[in-house]
């Protein structure tokens, strides 16, 4: 074949496919390389998996609990369902800061719209972004979008840079040489750690004493965190849904009094229920001697029940939720769930009995 | 055509190799990816050679001193503690996926608390329980806000409690009752 022909000749039809080639594999070299060498967050700390472990979530959700592990480690959302047919989810994460908390309700309507959204305050104490490692965990499992986006400008931390988030190789590359067997094994798909947002945790650990909070020269809440507080208050409106603040049972990190003042008066100055559940320990029957798996900073599974069963009966007094135990096609896909969960609770104690503490979640979990 | 192949490729390879080694062996991954737990001790690491002894840092930041041991906020804790004696109840709560361990150190009338980066405890803060210790400009328990103004100067930050004087990555805070102080505590800043 010849020029003069007008036909192409074979190295003008080869050199764009060749090109084209080497396009592709090198694409594909970097986004598998990218996949084997982000953090997997399957095993000890799995909080990194919780917030995209949403989006595979088929139910519909009635309630919404947004915040930290004062939600995700201390209310089992299948007893919430099968104690009143509430079917939830916790978008939780670790040290999930007030503005991530507002970019995830933004981002889950994208998919739906609650009816109720409970929200823990804790986080309001801080003010400004805390740690990567922590954004990390609540930023990377959140599907792109312009809520992703905002979310990570709000939380960036000075070091921070946005490039790395939008391609997390950047950021991760240099975890070659501390690579686990779980990062080869979840290259393409981890397990799931939690059941609708909430991590089980069966060991106990009897509640000790905490040492005296440290006196404060300024209680006031920072103005950002107050402010995406208010920014949540709206969003709510704008689409119909309750809002409920709330604060764990539990005593530790220390929530002050005067903390707790300021949010009592934000929110009967926005006319919305807040509930401090730490005055509420005695109604919910927590035994701390047996109800937490790490004395006394989070409730295990026993504890979660509890509190889960108090705060389902105030949500099915004061909203109008549907029982979905009597939706049949919802009713099954929580079947599975609470097939995953029971599944879940035995292991766990199965490795109680046979060693006398957890070793394939938590802490003993970690691989080095 | 072989050698605009062969440019193509080496190109993708060098991109490859320029992006993977971006930022050198320093970058270090975010504390998770080490493991996340928090060092339970960790030897000497950047801590001064004599743990009592403040160094070119010390201007920077707040340091209290506890019985001949000086307490610099952000310092190294290991030595300090170990300076400081055995005469403490010792309290430890580790952070959400064990991104660090709150440590709390109670003596006889100091609370010093630690925190966790990258392995290694530092200096948190110091708080002074009662009036027979005093910083080193000689405000204790008791003193009154008169005095810490005279000591501090007037350009402290007012909060709703007290009043707070920064000093580098520091910050000293007299908490106030009655005119009176009843509480101070030294913080360090992080980051």
């Amino acid at each position: 074949m010849s020029k003069e022909d007008g036909k192409l000749t074979i190295r003008e039809v080869l050199f764009p496919l060749l090109t084209l080639a080497a396009i592709f594999i090198t694409v594909a070299a970097l986004w598998f390389l990218q996949r084997l060498l982000v953090p997997k967050y399957q095993r000890g700390v799995v909080e990194g998996s919780m917030i995209e472990e949403y989006y595979d979530s088929e139910e519909p959700h009635e309630v919404l609990f947004l915040g930290d592990c004062e939600v995700y480690e201390n209310i089992s959302t299948v007893a919430l369902y099968r104690d009143y047919g509430i079917s939830s989810y916790i978008r939780g994460s670790a040290q999930q800061l007030t503005w991530q908390s507002y970019y995830l309700l933004e981002d889950t309507l994208r998919y739906e719209t609650p009816d109720v959204v409970v929200f823990s305050v804790l986080a309001l104490k801080y003010g400004e972004p805390q740690s990567e490692s922590y954004n990390r965990m609540t930023l990377d499992g959140m599907e792109w979008s312009l809520s992703k986006w905002n979310a990570i400008e709000a939380s960036m931390t000075e070091d921070e840079n946005m490039i790395d988030y939008i391609f997390p190789f950047l950021r991760y590359h240099s975890r070659w040489s501390e690579l686990t067997a779980t990062d080869f094994e979840h290259v393409f798909d981890k397990d799931r750690v939690t059941i609708n947002g909430y991590y089980m945790r069966t060991d106990v650990l009897p509640e000790g004493p905490f040492p005296d909070p440290m006196p404060l020269a300024d209680y006031t809440l920072p103005e950002t965190s107050m402010e995406y507080l208010s920014r949540i208050v709206d969003l709510c409106r704008e689409n119909d849904i309750e809002l409920v603040l709330i604060k764990a049972p539990t005593l530790y990190p220390h929530w002050y009094d005067q903390w707790d003042e300021q949010v009592r008066d934000f929110a009967a100055a926005n006319n919305v229920p807040y509930i401090n559940y730490i005055y509420l320990r005695d109604q919910i029957d927590l035994d701390m001697s047996v109800d937490t798996y790490d004395a006394g900073l989070h409730l295990n599974l026993s504890g979660a029940e509890k509190f889960a069963d108090y705060i389902g009966q105030y949500l099915v007094d004061n909203y109008d939720l549907t029982d979905y135990r009597e939706v049949p096609e919802v009713a099954q896909m929580w079947q599975d769930d609470i097939l995953f969960y029971d599944e879940l609770r035995d292991a766990q104690n199965a490795e109680l009995m046979q060693y006398g503490e957890l070793r394939s979640w938590g802490a003993n979990a970690i691989e080095n | 055509m072989n050698k605009k192949f062969l440019s193509v490729m080496m190109a993708s390879v060098m991109a490859l190799s320029v992006v993977a080694c971006a930022s050198g062996d320093e970058d270090t991954a975010p504390v998770v990816l080490s493991g996340g737990q928090a060092a339970e001790s960790v030897e000497g690491g950047n801590a001064a050679s004599n743990p009592g002894e403040t160094d070119e840092q010390a201007a920077d930041a707040f340091v209290f001193t506890y019985n001949g041991t000086q307490i610099r906020m952000n310092a190294p804790a290991d030595d300090i503690i170990a300076a400081l004696g055995d005469g403490y109840t010792y309290f430890e709560a580790p952070s959400c996926a064990y991104e660090g361990m709150d440590k709390v150190y109670t003596y006889n009338s100091i609370v010093v608390r630690s925190y966790t980066m990258d392995g290694a405890d530092y200096i948190a803060s110091v708080e002074l329980k009662d009036d027979t210790v005093a910083t080193a400009e000689g405000i204790r328990i008791g003193s009154t806000e008169d005095d810490v103004r005279a000591a501090y100067g007037e350009d402290g930050t007012p909060g709703t409690s007290g009043i707070e004087y920064t000093m580098g990555d520091s910050f000293i805070s007299f908490i106030f009752e009655n005119g009176q102080v009843t509480a101070i505590t030294y913080t360090a800043i992080v980051g």
